[in-house]
């Protein structure tokens, strides 16, 4: 049986590739991609086959004429979308056999995936496969978009509810996949609006500390508004942290990494997921 | 007013580069392809963008815009406008 062997929730920052060198602080830098370097090692010890990495389109793939609330890559992925990103576009290999698995479950669920069967992901995708996938040898990557972004955003609560129907769709799982997910964005940030460049490290810290505690359900109850006014439109891409987190049930997040970096516009925290013992 | 049009057709622009080469060459044809009224097409033109996320526009859409029609390196110059 295919089981969830661990969980991460990291930044999908663009500017980790795209920034001007020289821009960010070399030391708070360098601590950033030591911590994706820190996944990797970690994702390699777990003996992860399949990763499911929780994302949010920022109005590129998905514009006005149609924006899906929850999207899972069934099919073909490549990626970035984005030729700014400084990434080179490649193929992603998905684990489409899993990935066909979660939606069909899901339906069963209630969740009414919408699907891609050939998508070129942004950098909410991109920017954790090229860190913390792409080094980790057969390592296959399935993407999830939540609608995390555009108003009306999803739901914290449903946010959770697809994270649990993701982690009862592996457990059916005919396969014997070792699978991480992680949940990515976040944590302040003002994303083209008013605010730009602020980083509030204190909500940081708080959104850490739930997270530290496992509290999720503290984490579902935070309003929009209030994550909006304290974090920034940004900062609701801790839904998909909730998401990660509800896939890993009981777990509490050990932090691996915190950078509040105004110069790349964002708090980037990075934690593991760990059950209790 | 509606923030659809416009978010139509900042979308479009962003998502060909055709579209993106006529709205930022020739501002006034490329939206007369959207139904903009004239106090849409003046938002758009003099890229007030404070202007059109205060009635609703999306700020990730307005950034990407902005930067991928006026360049990347006026990313700076959007801050400002945003905060005006």
């Amino acid at each position: 049986m295919a089981e969830v062997v661990g969980g991460f929730l990291m930044p999908h920052n663009p500017m980790l590739t795209s920034a001007p060198p020289g821009l960010a602080d070399p030391v708070k830098s360098g601590n950033v991609f030591s911590a994706f370097e820190a996944v990797s090692k970690r994702v390699t010890e777990l003996r992860a086959d399949t990763v499911i990495i929780i994302g949010d389109d920022h109005y590129t793939n998905f514009g006005p004429h149609c924006i899906p609330r929850c999207l899972i890559a069934t099919g073909d992925v490549e990626g970035p979308i984005e030729p700014w990103l400084g990434i080179e576009k490649t193929i992603i290999e998905n684990n489409e056999a899993l990935a066909n698995h979660i939606m069909v479950s899901g339906f069963g669920d209630g969740i009414d995936w919408a699907f891609a069967k050939s998508i070129t992901v942004d950098h909410s995708i991109a920017i954790p496969y090229h860190l913390a996938v792409r080094g980790v040898p057969g390592l296959k990557a399935i993407p999830v978009y939540l609608n995390a972004a555009v108003p009306p955003v999803i739901g914290s609560r449903r946010a959770f509810q697809i994270g649990e129907s993701i982690l009862r769709a592996v457990q059916s799982w005919e396969g014997a996949e070792r699978v991480v997910i992680y949940g990515t964005g976040g944590i302040s940030h003002w994303v083209g609006s008013a605010g730009m460049g602020q980083v509030n490290e204190a909500f940081d810290q708080q959104i850490l500390a739930m997270a530290g505690a496992g509290d999720v359900e503290g984490l579902i109850a935070l309003s929009d508004d209030r994550v909006l006014e304290e974090g920034g439109n940004g900062c609701l891409e801790i839904k998909n942290w909730i998401c990660a987190m509800a896939a890993l049930p009981g777990s509490k997040a050990d932090l691996i990494a915190y950078e509040a970096m105004p110069e790349w516009v964002t708090g980037l925290g990075f934690a593991e997921l760990r059950k209790s013992a | 007013m509606s923030s659809n049009a416009i978010e139509k057709a900042l979308w479009q622009a962003i998502s060909n580069p055709r579209q993106a080469e006529l709205l930022r060459e020739n501002p006034g044809a490329y939206l007369d392809g959207f139904r903009l009224d004239e106090c849409e097409r003046a938002l758009v033109t003099s890229w007030n963008v404070s202007g059109m996320a205060a009635r609703d526009v999306s700020p990730l859409l307005l950034m990407m815009a902005y930067t991928a029609i006026n360049g990347m390196d006026k990313m700076p110059e959007y801050v400002q406008r945003i905060h005006q």
